[in-house]
């Protein structure tokens, strides 16, 4: 009788259907949240795709569907926010409010430096169609250059679906590991004389120019690449509440509660699509293959237009600032700025590099919006 | 019109590499001619619109160029504890640097990466009286400008962060 009854109480749990890819993932999931919380990898994304990782692989009828009269888990509901492009746009809304694109507007060049980085993206599109994906597959995949992961998010949902746990989880792990993937490219392109380059001080910006700059550029890109409109209109949308100084209430909803309920929202959904059936594949491997190439790719070339305007500057533009035209804002930044520390510790260039950085948030919207208009 | 252009593109994407190789083409030409209209327009704004030196920035300006700049002994006293010996005015660079580091710190940089900064920084220098260091950190504190805006992206700061705040 009790052996009976202990035989049902197991039936009933998990561990007769654990695979072994389960307890792989759950260490894939373990290592993410360690990088979080030893390293302080981008803790606000690891932490929640960490734990997504380790649940969906733990108990993955969490985000099934409705089936067998039931409605589908609050998991299942949360995905909804990824498959009708809800979050990626209230991403940029926040993103919007807290960006301030002074020092891009205080110095405009930069803006070619965030349009040299998106290189990555379309360098990474020749690789994956040699490795054998479609057009849109290969889209998907090269977006990840941009390491911008509401616009990963959103080109991959319209482009190649299927792809889109992959793709997310290669996009989240490479932008948090930006730290470690610049450093040596940029060492490699440049010279110790270009990486301790010192620049001039950053004109300040008026409130106008702040304002006439949310809505032209919002103006000119829309009609440009209409297929980008929902992310860059949040984009500026959330720019211009910030830059007005009148609706500080709305802008600080957007830099605070809002961003911050659907990063939780989102990254925790971009961890549940780890199941082991989809990232324990060849397909995946190639991506986080070739996303590393999308971001090497994608720092250098801002890094080789950078050494061009060092050039035709004679000196006056530290090649270093390209390598932020990457939009992971701002920890590509920052990353200029803690090597050129090393190089120099009286060498700035933090908020130079910041013009590139929120440069590469705009050129990654169009580089998805141009990829969106010519494949779907 | 590029719009036009980009729309009526997949028609003419023909398959495999070559396809790819014109995606790079099409794709970096359409980013670069958005990007470099951009550099234009606001190149185009910065001088119709930015604001003179005198109603801009003035007490940055006088903090760049300042030979004997003094500070109330009021807004000394409230000051937090900042103190750097006394001496010659702050170059832009160092201004620059207090904007690093006030970025840095806010955008989660560790106290070891802000005290090298704010060391450098005190030894370039050669020195200014506590108030007027004090008084060009409220400045680049202020909302709106690039390092208070870097320190707010982080999600750790705001409008009232307290930034360098050792001596």
């Amino acid at each position: 009788m009790f052996l009976e009854w202990m035989r049902e109480l197991w039936a009933t749990m998990g561990f007769q259907s654990l695979a072994w890819q389960q307890p792989v993932m759950w260490l894939i999931g373990g290592v993410l949240v360690y990088l979080a919380i030893r390293h302080e990898f981008e803790p606000l994304l690891l932490l929640p795709i960490g734990f997504g990782a380790i649940l969906v692989n733990t108990a993955p009828e969490l985000v099934l569907g409705p089936q067998n009269g039931m409605a589908g888990g609050l998991y299942y509901y949360f995905m909804y926010g990824i498959h009708l492009e809800i979050f990626p746009p209230l991403i940029f809304l926040g993103v919007g409010a807290l960006t301030d694109f002074g020092p891009l507007i205080a110095a405009p060049y930069t803006f070619l430096l965030g349009a040299a980085a998106q290189i990555g993206i379309f360098v990474t599109i020749l690789g994956a169609v040699l490795l054998g994906f479609t057009h849109q597959e290969a889209a998907s995949i090269g977006i990840i250059g941009g390491a911008d992961g509401p616009t990963t998010i959103f080109t991959t949902n319209k482009l190649a679906p299927h792809l889109l746990g992959s793709v997310m989880v290669a996009a989240y792990s490479y932008m948090s590991l930006v730290p470690v993937i610049q450093p040596p490219i940029i060492r490699l392109l440049t010279t110790k004389k270009e990486r301790t380059t010192r620049m001039e001080q950053l004109r300040p910006v008026s409130r106008k120019e702040r304002v006439l700059f949310a809505i032209v550029t919002m103006i000119l890109c829309i009609l440009v690449v209409p297929a980008a409109a929902s992310l860059l209109a949040m984009l500026f949308l959330g720019n211009l509440l910030r830059e007005a100084l009148v609706a500080d209430r709305l802008s600080n909803a957007a830099q605070n509660e809002i961003i911050n309920i659907v990063t939780l929202l989102l990254a925790s959904c971009v961890g549940m699509n780890m199941h082991y059936t989809q990232f324990l594949t060849w397909s995946c491997i190639k991506i986080l293959m070739l996303g590393a190439v999308a971001f090497s790719f994608a720092t250098a070339g801002g890094v080789l237009l950078g050494k061009l305007m060092y050039v035709v500057t004679k000196g006056k533009v530290n090649p270093m600032i390209g390598a932020a035209g990457v939009s992971a804002v701002p920890m590509a930044a920052r990353v200029v700025q803690r090597v050129a520390h090393e190089e120099d510790p009286e060498c700035f260039v933090l908020m130079h590099a910041m013009g590139p950085n929120v440069a590469g948030v705009i050129g990654t919207a169009v580089a998805a919006g141009v990829l969106i208009a010519m494949l779907q | 019109m590029l719009s036009v252009l980009v729309a009526a593109a997949p028609r003419g994407i023909p398959p495999g590499f070559t396809g790819a190789l014109l995606l790079l083409a099409l794709g970096m030409g359409v980013v670069f001619l958005v990007l470099t209209g951009l550099t234009l327009v606001m190149w185009v704004i910065g001088k119709v619109a930015r604001d003179r030196p005198a109603a801009a920035a003035p007490a940055e300006a006088k903090a760049v160029e300042r030979t004997e700049a003094r500070v109330a002994p009021a807004e000394v006293a409230t000051a937090p504890a900042v103190r750097i010996p006394r001496g010659g005015p702050l170059s832009g660079a160092e201004l620059a640097a207090v904007g690093t580091a006030v970025a840095l710190e806010g955008s989660g940089a560790s106290g070891a990466e802000v005290a090298a900064i704010a060391t450098a920084l005190a030894c370039r220098a050669g020195g200014s009286s506590p108030g007027e260091r004090i008084r060009v950190v409220h400045e680049v504190e202020e909302p709106g400008s690039g390092a208070w805006g870097s320190a707010a992206f982080a999600g750790r700061g705001g409008a009232s962060m307290p930034a360098l705040r050792r001596g």
